[in-house]
């Protein structure tokens, strides 16, 4: 077992692109990005379980039509795993559900843990998952040129306002596109100084100047050398005669095509279910069903 | 370690980057190298062979995944050897080491490494110094100059000089010469020849430049897809310029020159490495011919 | 003596340079390299440091843009991958985008102003420029007594490490220090003002926050600041020789 200690990307998922040429790869970048939205909104909004499970279906249904490996796509959950625990945790705990209509399962000292509990810490952990495995599945299926290509268009409109939505979305696709260069470029240099004898890690003796001072060998060169491209870039969109948004023509325009609006409508329904799961009380309904299966 | 074993030995090295994702890449399958004291190695093969993998292996940065990497007596598969004084005895110097400098002055960036060890400030000061004027930057003309205002091949020699200052046993470069002028290359290469006649030390280097390799290497690998293809001299392996083109590898002058005259019906012998032996051997078949 | 070129400003110059340096903003949160330990657990965070690069270098503009950018980034973090408490904060637009959009302004005008002015009227105008800040975000609250005077005893102190350390400084590293304090400033206490105003935390405890907080994040801003656009400009400072 060798991991590089160097390895700073290894279980990232969010971010990451993974060419598999499923359909959800040619899917118009608008849509995809609507939906990002749309799933952010209902999973905020929602308050039942059921309606969680059917976007955790959706979302996972997502990752199979795109051929994505299951097991890979849901590791990406794994940084957060202490926090959302810690998160669930208090929520059992310093948040009493002073609800009679709920089952009181454990009582220790001042500690209560209701089914409501349960419930309301299980919310909490899926809402961040989904959310998290949703845009994962954002990034494994979409280009960042097609992102912000995606996000220039729907921005568009914005420009009538007078907010500069082309050079915005320039500066993002630029930042998009260096972000993973820097990673690269990080993992150079750090190794590069470490063949010095650089130490990254941290003492437990050093005060916090000591430590940033440890870290300047591999932050300073850093942004140089992106100052560095930064210039040369600058140097090669001149040389092309880029002069600003104003006036300029498109070579890639998105044509939306009927499996584009028939997927963006599928979301649609799944996702409104998802909402009007919470303000139908679908749970409550599931729940008093599954006891009287039982109880028959 | 005894006086005759090799400093370096890699055996049936395996390495694949980001293993057990869906975007695995296998950089090395089975690769096995030797260095001795004294010698020059060259690796050789096209972008992507898995050179640059290959030599970070030599100094701890990758422990092999399979296979053995023995360098100066140390197996680096075991995690209990002290990395750090590997990489003080086998100065790895990266592809356009002129990035890595981050100090305002020269002399402070050279002595960044010095410094790391935990030597006190004289000795660092020995060690810089020494350093500074083995790469052709005199100590007290450099050391208060402002990093960022020397000129490229300047830097890269300062940086080069940032792990010399460290006195390792072996030097291991990742394309020395890439992007310098012929006259920076030919003081590059004149440099790392001065530093190994020096005393008993060993070059590992990787180059696109056949014409270093020419120069330089005692032995040459040729690496292609993560895999030894051929290991030889220099004279043996630009002895069959075919096999190198098939492998999408450049020739290096000579070869070339020798080539071309082959096209001609002028037949000078193929294993031929620099241009005045070409030029030597024209000379005799013109003699043969009056 | 700063040697500088006169590199006009154009439009593109000011998109790839807010790009390039927002990514970098993007790259040390993500890669948590622009977290720095500190004690108990907590953590220091330079992440704001791109957007002071940005407005010193290039202008407020691309130091607003930069700290969009930053603030975007920030908001989507604690949105999809939160990794800790202060995330769930930081969903809220107000507190993770709004004050970002100001580091850049205040950092560029501090460094402008040190540029020119004497030191004394340098130092003055930076203990302003936090003061104004600080003045009136707190007074949206319930700011008590001893928190103000705690405010301007540090305020006072901080003047006086600043006149020493001005006089010993040449004028350039010195701008770059001030701007780095007053942008990492900026950040803590519009940011802190901003947890205040929905009510996560009480007013009472804030102040004791951002400095505990703020300074040492700017301690830690201005070294990154000075390091790197020292080298940048190739500018001599103080010194003027090495270690060595």
């Amino acid at each position: 077992m060798s991991a590089s200690e160097f390895d700073l990307l290894r279980s990232v998922t969010l971010g990451q692109y993974l060419p598999t040429g499923s359909v959800l790869h040619r899917l118009d970048p608008r849509v995809k990005l609507l939906a990002g939205l749309l799933l952010l909104v209902a999973v905020t909004a929602t308050s039942s379980l059921a309606g969680l499970a059917l976007a955790l279906a959706l979302v996972v249904g997502g990752f199979v039509v795109a051929r994505v490996p299951l097991r890979y796509a849901l590791s990406g959950i794994k940084p957060m795993v202490p926090f959302l625990a810690l998160l669930a945790l208090l929520q059992i705990v310093a948040i009493p559900q002073n609800d009679l209509n709920t089952t009181l399962l454990w009582r220790w000292a001042f500690v209560t843990l209701t089914v409501r509990d349960l419930v309301a810490a299980a919310l909490l952990f899926l809402k961040f998952a989904v959310l998290m495995w949703g845009f994962s599945l954002l990034s494994f299926t979409t280009t960042t040129t097609e992102l912000t290509h995606g996000t220039e268009h729907l921005l568009r409109p914005l420009q009538r306002i007078g907010l500069p939505a082309h050079e915005f979305a320039l500066m993002v696709n630029i930042a998009f596109r260096f972000v993973p260069l820097l990673a690269t470029e990080a993992e150079r240099l750090m190794k590069a100084q470490a063949s010095r004898g650089a130490d990254f890690g941290g003492g437990r003796r050093l005060n916090f100047v000591q430590r940033m001072r440890k870290q300047l060998p591999l932050l300073v060169p850093l942004i140089l050398s992106s100052l560095r491209r930064a210039e040369d870039l600058i140097l090669a969109m001149e040389a092309r005669c880029y002069t600003g948004g104003r006036g300029r023509t498109h070579l890639i325009h998105l044509h939306a095509e009927r499996r584009d609006y028939l997927a963006l409508a599928g979301i649609l329904v799944v996702l409104a279910l998802t909402v009007a799961a919470g303000f139908l009380s679908a749970d409550a309904v599931i729940w008093r069903a599954i006891a009287s299966i039982r109880t028959s | 370690m005894n006086a005759d074993s090799p400093w370096i030995e890699l055996r049936d090295i395996h390495y694949t980057y980001l293993r057990g994702t869906p975007l695995e890449a296998a950089a090395l399958r089975g690769v096995s190298l030797e260095v001795r004291a004294g010698e020059t190695v060259a690796v050789i093969g096209p972008t992507g062979s898995g050179k640059s993998t290959l030599l970070q292996h030599l100094n701890g940065l990758l422990r092999p995944q399979q296979g053995q990497a023995l360098v100066l007596g140390e197996d680096l598969g075991n995690s209990a050897v002290d990395v750090r004084e590997i990489r003080r005895r086998v100065g790895l110097v990266f592809q356009q080491p002129e990035d890595q400098l981050f100090e305002r002055y020269a002399g402070d960036d050279v002595a960044f490494g010095p410094r790391n060890y935990g030597l006190p400030l004289d000795a660092v000061r020995e060690r810089v110094r020494e350093a500074m004027e083995s790469v052709g930057l005199p100590f007290e003309a450099y050391k208060d100059r402002l990093t960022m205002t020397l000129s490229g091949g300047e830097r890269r020699r300062l940086a080069l000089a940032g792990v010399l200052a460290l006195e390792p046993q072996m030097l291991v470069l990742d394309e020395p010469t890439a992007g310098l002028d012929p006259m920076g290359r030919r003081s590059l290469l004149q440099y790392l020849r001065v530093w190994q006649d020096e005393a008993e030390r060993a070059i590992v280097l990787t180059t696109h430049n056949m014409d270093d390799v020419a120069l330089l290497a005692d032995r040459i690998y040729v690496l292609v897809d993560g895999r030894v293809v051929r290991v030889g001299p220099p004279r043996q392996i630009f002895g069959d310029p075919g096999f190198l083109l098939e492998h999408g590898l450049g020739l290096p002058s000579a070869t070339q020159v020798v080539q071309a005259l082959a096209g001609r019906g002028c037949s000078v012998p193929v294993d031929l490495l620099t241009l005045e032996e070409v030029a030597d051997a024209v000379e005799r078949l013109a003699y043969e011919r009056v | 003596m700063t040697t500088e070129t006169a590199v006009p400003s154009t439009p593109v110059r000011k998109i790839v340079v807010s790009g390039v340096l927002g990514a970098v903003a993007i790259f040390l949160g993500w890669s948590h390299l622009g977290f720095i330990p500190w004690i108990a657990g907590a953590a220091l965070t330079i992440m704001h440091v791109p957007v002071i690069i940005g407005a010193v270098l290039e202008g407020p503009w691309v130091g607003t843009a930069i700290g969009l950018i930053f603030g975007l980034f920030s908001l989507l973090q604690a949105v999809i991958a939160p990794t800790g408490p202060v995330d769930v904060w930081f969903q809220n637009p107000v507190i993770s985008v709004l004050p970002r959009l100001f580091i850049g302004v205040f950092a560029w005008l501090t460094y402008k102003a040190a540029r020119r002015i004497s030191v004394p009227w340098i130092l003055f105008m930076a203990g302003v420029n936090v003061g104004i800040i600080a003045a009136f975000t707190f007074s949206l609250g319930q700011s008590n007594a001893a928190a103000a005077l705690f405010l301007a005893g540090i305020g006072l102190g901080g003047v006086a490490a600043l006149t020493y350390s001005a006089l010993k400084m040449e004028r350039e590293p010195l701008a770059l220090v001030l701007a780095a304090l007053v942008g990492t400033l900026t950040n803590t206490v519009l940011v802190l003002s901003a947890i205040g105003l929905f009510g996560h935390l009480p007013w009472a405890g804030l102040p004791a926050i951002a400095i505990a907080n703020g300074l040492p994040e700017a301690v830690l801003a201005s070294i990154l600041t000075v390091a790197v656009v020292v080298a940048w400009k190739q500018i001599e400072t103080g010194t003027r020789k090495s270690s060595l």
